[in-house]
C-alpha cells in the first residue's frame, strides 16, 4: 500500500505518472450479465453481512486495509459454510459464522459456534492444531490474536489464554505448516506496521487522508512452534538465519523448489519480499542451524524485473505455465503491474513473467488486494481473479459506474469510502503463462464497484466447480456462483496422514488425464486473509476418467494412486499408494 | 507492419541534417525566414530578433518582441515570441504566446512549438490536439514523434506505437524514437521486437545507458544470457550504483551456470541497500514537503547514481518549477536528459544553466 512507490515498467509507468493530468483507467470492456461465468448468489443465499468499516472519519489505516475470512466446513457436514472477520473494535459487531443450510441459504450460528472473536479483525488461517480430524480456527487482529479450538458439531473454544498467540501487534494473513516435521502444524504470522493512532496524515492538497504504510515501522514476522495440543512458543527468534523488520500482508507456505518441503513466501507492502527456504536448500540456513533461510534476492522473487521493491498485498500459487513447479502472482498498488514470477526450477530460480504473460497493463489502474489462482472452466488451466479497491483517494468511479449500465455501485457504501471504489480483474490462463483479460465473461464480479479485500475459492454448491467468497471494506462479504458455460470434467483430491488424522498441509498432489499432468499445493492460506478448505481441485477437460494421481508428501516420499473417474471428492490417505 | 531498422534502412532513409532532438526540432530558421520575417516593425527587423535567438541574447529577444507584440504584434512576433520564451524555460508564457500566434495563422511548426510548451505543463491531450492540427498540414516525423510522447503520457499506447513506427519509417535513424519503441515493446513483453529498436537506437547513441539496460533485458528474455550479461556489465561500468543492471546481471550469471558469481552479484545488490535508504529517506522528505527543493536534488542525484535516471529526472522538473532561476537545477537537468540519451533537451538544459550563471 506504498504511496509514491517506484514504478516498474518505465513506459507505461511514464503513462500514469509523470504528466501532470489526471489520467482516467482504460474504460474496461462492459461486463455483461447475461451468459457470465459468474451469478452473485449473496442475497439468495441469505449471506448478509457487512463489514464495519468507513464510518469513522478519522482515517485510520486500519480503516481501509479491510478483513478477509474463511470458506470452510466448520461443522463437519460436509458442506462449505463462510467465517467472516470484521474490523469494529469498539462496536457490537463481532466476527461472523455463518453455517450453510439446505437450500445453500446461509444462517448465523455465530453465539452457538462460539466464534465471535470480538477484536478489530484482519484474517484467518485454518488448521488442525490438535491433529483431531477437524479445522481449528485462527484469527489476526489488530491487537491480540485468537485461536478458537474445533470441539465438533460446530462448536468451538476460545483457548487464546492458554495458546501463547497473543502477540498484541497488528497481524495480517497466516498459515499454517510444520515446519519442523514433528507432525503437529506450526503457525507462521505476517504483522504489517506498528501501528499508531494518532498519526494523521493528509493528501496532497491537504485533506485527510488514510496514512501510507511508510508512515510506520515494520514488524518482524512471527513463527510459532506447535505443541500439537492447541499451544505454541514464538521461535522466530531462532528459527530464522536474519529476522527482517518489514511490512508484510500476503503469506502461502508452499513447496517452492521442488524438495518436498514447506517454504514460506511473504508479500510485503513496499519491501523486498520473503521467500523462507527450508535448511535443505539454504545453505546459510544449513550452517547456522536456523530452519528457514531467506533465497527471495538470490531465486528472483524479492524484486521485480526493474530490481525494485512492490507494494504486494495478496499473493497466490499455482502452475500457471504446466511445467509442475509453483509460480507466484502477487497484487499491487496503483501504477504499479500486478506481477506475475514464474518459476524456471532448480538454483535459476524465478522470473519476472509479467509484460509476457498479459497481466500488467490491468493493473496498474487498480489496487489489486485478494487474488486467486483456480479453473474456472475446467480446461486444465489456471484462470485469476484479482479483487481492487484503492488505498488513497483517486478520480470516483461511481459517477462513471452509475452511467455505465454493467457497473453496478454499491449504494450503502459509506461516503468516506466512495472514492476508493473499483472494480475487480478477472483473466483467463492458456496454460503457458499466458493470461488474456476476460472482464467482460465475469458479470457481476468485475461489473461492481466498490472497496474489495478478500477473496477465495471453494465449491459451495458441492457441483464440482469453484465459486468465490469476495470481503469488501465497509460493505457486504459477496458469494458468486461459477456459471461458467461448457465446463469440462474435474476432481477434488484431499490428501490426509491418518497417522496424524487431518489433511496433510503442503503436500502437493499431481494429477494425471487427457495426456497431462497437473499439480496444486494442498494449502489452506491463500490471497490477502483468507483462509480455505485443505482441499485442492483439478479441471480435466474432456477427460471422463483420471490416469492416476501422485502426491508428494513434505517428508519427500512420494506416492502413487491409481486411475478413477472423474467429477467426484478423492481422499488419498498416505501410506495407502505404491511406493509409500 | 514493423518497421526494420536495418542499417540499410536507416542509411536509406536519412534525410538531410541528423536527428537532434526534440528541442532542435522545434524549427527557427525554416519557419522564420519567411518573408513576413523581414518586415520592420518599430524599428526592429524580426530578422534581427531572430538573429538574437540564434546568438543566445534570449533576454535582450524578447525584450524586443515584448515591445512589438504590445504594440499589435504579428503572427510571427508572437511565435518567435513564444519560442524564446520556451528556451527560457516560461511555459505558460511560451503556450500564450504560441496560441496567439496559431490563432491567426496556424502553420505546422508553430502548432509543434505550442504542443512543447503544453506538454512541458503536463497538458498532454492539449498537446495531442495541437500535433494533430500539425500533422494534418504538415504530417513531419517530428511530429508524429511528439504526439507519440504526449500519447505515451496519457497512457495511449497504441497511438503511441503507431507514431513511434511512422516516425521511423521516414527517419530510421531516429535515437529518441528507437528507444521508445525498444522501451514500449520490452514493457509489453516483446522482449525479441524490441531488440532491433534498441540495437539500432545504440548504433546512433552508443553511450545510451538505459537502451543498454533494456537491451540486457531482452537478451535475457529472448534466450542469449551472454549478450545480456555484456550489456548489464557496460552500464554498471558507466553507473556502478546501477541497481537494475546489478541485480540482471546477478540473475543473468545464475541462468548461465555461473552461480558463485551471480550469487556474490546479488548480495552486492544487497549491499546497495544504504543507497536505497538514502533515498527512501529523501523521498519522504519531498513527500513530507513538496516544496522542498533542495530535497528534490539531493534525491534527483541519489536516483542518478542508482540509475533511475527518468524518476531523476521527474525530481529535476518538479525542482526546476520551485527554482525556476537556480542553474545548478538545470545543470542536472542536463545530466538526466544525456543519461536518458536526450542530447539535445540535455544540450538546452546546459546552455540555459549557463545563461542564468552568466546572469544573461
Amino acid at each position: 500500500m506504498r504511496a509514491g512507490t517506484a514504478v516498474r515498467l518505465t513506459g507505461l509507468a511514464l503513462a500514469l505518472s509523470s504528466c501532470g493530468e489526471p489520467v482516467s483507467p482504460p474504460a474496461p470492456a462492459a461486463p455483461t450479465e447475461e451468459g457470465a461465468w459468474f451469478t452473485e448468489i449473496t442475497a439468495a443465499a441469505g449471506l448478509d453481512f457487512r463489514h464495519a468499516a468507513g464510518q469513522r472519519d478519522d482515517y485510520r489505516i486500519t480503516e481501509i486495509m479491510g478483513s478477509g475470512g474463511a470458506l470452510f466446513d466448520y461443522d463437519g457436514d460436509g458442506d462449505l459454510d463462510v467465517y467472516l472477520v470484521d474490523a469494529d473494535d469498539d462496536g457490537p459487531s463481532p466476527n461472523r459464522m455463518l453455517r450453510q443450510e439446505a437450500g445453500g441459504r446461509f444462517a448465523d450460528v455465530t453465539a452457538a459456534s462460539g466464534l465471535g472473536d470480538p477484536g478489530e479483525g484482519t484474517g484467518a488461517a485454518l488448521g488442525d492444531v490438535d491433529n483431531d480430524g477437524d479445522l481449528d480456527l485462527f484469527v489476526s487482529n489488530v491487537g491480540p490474536d485468537a485461536l478458537y479450538l474445533n470441539l465438533g458439531g460446530g462448536r468451538f473454544e476460545n483457548v487464546t489464554a492458554t495458546a501463547g498467540l497473543g502477540n498484541p501487534a497488528w497481524s495480517t494473513s497466516a498459515c499454517f505448516l510444520d515446519y519442523d516435521d514433528d507432525g503437529r502444524l506450526d503457525l507462521y504470522v505476517a504483522t504489517y506496521v506498528d501501528f499508531d493512532p494518532q498519526k494523521s496524515c493528509t493528501d496532497k492538497a491537504g485533506n485527510p487522508e488514510f496514512c501510507g504504510p511508510t508512515a510506520y515501522r515494520g514488524l518482524p514476522d512471527l513463527l510459532y512452534r506447535g505443541h500439537g495440543d492447541g499451544t505454541f512458543t514464538e521461535v522466530g527468534g531462532e528459527a530464522f538465519v536474519s529476522r527482517p523488520v518489514n511490512k508484510g500482508l500476503g503469506v502461502i507456505c508452499a513447496d517452492f523448489d521442488g524438495d518436498a518441503r514447506v517454504d514460506v513466501y511473504v508479500a510485503n507492502d513496499g519491501e523486498v519480499n520473503q521467500l523462507w527456504m527450508r535448511t535443505a536448500a539454504a545453505p546459510a540456513a544449513a550452517a547456522s542451524g536456523a530452519a528457514f533461510e531467506d533465497r527471495a534476492l538470490i531465486l528472483g522473487a524479492a524484486l521485480n524485473l526493474m530490481s525494485q521493491p512492490e507494494a504486494s498485498m495478496g499473493v497466490a500459487a499455482g502452475d500457471v505455465d504446466g511445467d509442475l513447479d509453483l509460480d507466484i502472482f502477487m497484487t499491487h498498488l496503483d501504477r504499479e503491474t500486478n506481477t506475475l514470477y514464474r518459476n524456471l526450477g532448480g538454483q535459476i530460480g524465478f522470473e519476472d513473467f509479467t509484460a509476457s504473460s498479459g497481466l500488467g497493463p490491468a493493473g496498474l489502474s487498480h489496487t489489486g488486494f485478494g487474488t486467486t489462482f483456480f479453473d474456472a472452466d475446467h480446461d486444465g488451466d489456471l484462470d485469476l481473479v484479482a479483487v481492487n479497491g484503492r488505498v488513497r483517494r483517486g478520480a470516483s468511479l461511481m459517477g462513471r459506474a452509475e452511467r455505465q449500465a454493467a457497473w453496478r455501485v454499491e449504494a450503502s457504501m459509506p461516503p468516506l469510502l466512495r472514492d476508493y471504489a473499483e472494480p475487480n480483474l478477472f483473466f483467463v490462463g492458456d496454460g503457458r503463462g499466458g493470461f488474456v483479460d476476460a472482464a467482460e465473461r465475469a458479470g457481476r464480479l468485475t461489473g461492481t464497484v466498490e472497496v474489495s479485500r478478500g477473496l477465495a475459492a471453494g465449491d459451495l454448491d458441492g457441483d464440482g466447480d469453484l465459486d468465490l467468497l469476495l470481503t469488501t471494506c465497509g460493505g457486504p462479504a459477496r458469494l458468486y456462483r461459477n456459471d461458467t458455460p461448457a465446463k469440462g470434467h474435474w476432481l477434488k483430491v484431499r490428501a490426509v496422514d491418518p497417522e496424524l488424522s487431518r489433511a496433510v498441509l503442503g503436500a502437493v498432489v499431481q494429477v494425471r488425464a487427457g495426456g497431462s499432468t497437473q499439480m496444486r499445493p494442498v494449502v489452506s492460506n491463500t490471497s490477502y486473509l483468507m483462509a480455505i478448505e485443505p482441499e485442492v481441485h483439478f479441471g480435466l477437460g474432456a477427460a471422463e476418467r483420471f490416469d492416476g494421481i501422485t502426491v508428494v508428501w513434505p517428508d519427500g516420499s512420494r506416492e502413487e494412486f491409481p486411475s478413477g473417474p472423474a467429477d467426484r471428492i478423492v481422499q488419498l490417505l498416505k501410506g495407502e499408494g505404491k511406493g509409500g | 507492419m514493423r518497421v526494420s531498422y536495418s542499417g540499410a534502412h536507416r542509411q536509406a532513409g536519412r534525410r538531410g541534417a541528423r536527428w537532434t532532438g526534440w528541442t532542435a526540432g522545434l524549427c527557427l530558421a525554416l519557419c522564420c525566414s519567411a518573408p513576413a520575417f523581414a518586415q520592420t516593425t518599430r524599428g526592429q527587423s524580426l530578422g534581427a530578433i531572430e538573429g538574437m535567438i540564434r546568438a543566445g541574447r534570449l533576454t535582450e529577444a524578447e525584450r524586443a518582441l515584448r515591445s512589438l507584440t504590445s504594440a499589435g504584434a504579428t503572427a510571427q512576433a508572437d511565435y518567435l515570441l513564444g519560442f524564446t520564451l520556451l528556451q527560457l524555460y516560461r511555459f505558460d508564457e511560451a503556450e500564450a504566446a504560441l496560441r496567439r500566434a496559431v490563432e491567426r495563422d496556424p502553420r505546422a511548426p508553430w502548432l509543434h512549438a505550442l504542443a512543447k510548451a503544453l506538454q512541458e505543463q503536463g497538458k498532454n491531450l492539449a498537446a495531442i490536439e495541437a500535433l494533430d492540427r500539425a500533422i494534418a498540414l504538415e504530417p513531419d516525423p517530428e511530429y508524429r514523434f511528439a504526439r507519440a510522447m504526449c500519447s505515451l503520457n496519457v497512457g495511449d499506447l497504441a497511438g503511441a506505437e503507431a507514431d513511434l513506427e511512422r516516425c521511423l519509417e521516414e527517419r530510421p535513424e531516429h535515437p529518441e524514437a528507437l528507444y521508445n519503441l525498444g522501451k514500449l515493446l520490452v514493457d509489453r513483453g516483446e522482449y525479441a521486437a524490441g531488440l532491433e529498436p534498441l540495437r539500432a537506437c545504440l548504433e546512433e547513441q552508443p553511450g545510451h545507458l538505459e537502451a543498454r539496460f533494456l537491451l540486457g533485458l531482452a537478451a535475457s528474455h529472448t534466450g542469449d544470457p551472454e549478450a545480456a550479461r555484456a550489456a548489464f556489465e557496460a552500464v554498471m561500468a558507466a553507473v556502478p550504483g546501477h541497481v537494475g543492471a546489478r541485480y540482471n546481471l546477478g540473475r543473468v550469471l545464475i541462468r548461465l551456470g555461473r552461480q558463485e558469481e551471480g550469487v556474490a552479484r546479488l548480495e552486492e545488490f544487497r549491499s546497495l541497500s544504504r543507497l536505497r535508504d538514502q533515498i527512501d529517506f529523501y523521498r519522504q522528505a519531498v513527500k513530507k514537503n513538496p516544496r522542498n527543493h533542495e530535497g528534490r536534488i539531493a534525491l534527483a542525484r541519489l536516483l542518478l547514481d542508482a540509475g533511475r535516471g527518468e524518476e531523476a529526472l521527474r525530481e529535476i522538473l518538479a525542482a526546476r518549477q520551485l527554482a525556476p532561476r537556480d542553474p545548478a537545477t538545470y545543470r542536472l537537468l542536463g545530466v538526466a536528459f544525456r543519461r536518458l540519451g536526450k542530447d539535445a533537451d540535455a544540450l538546452r538544459a546546459e546552455e540555459f544553466a549557463l545563461r542564468l550563471e552568466s546572469g544573461r
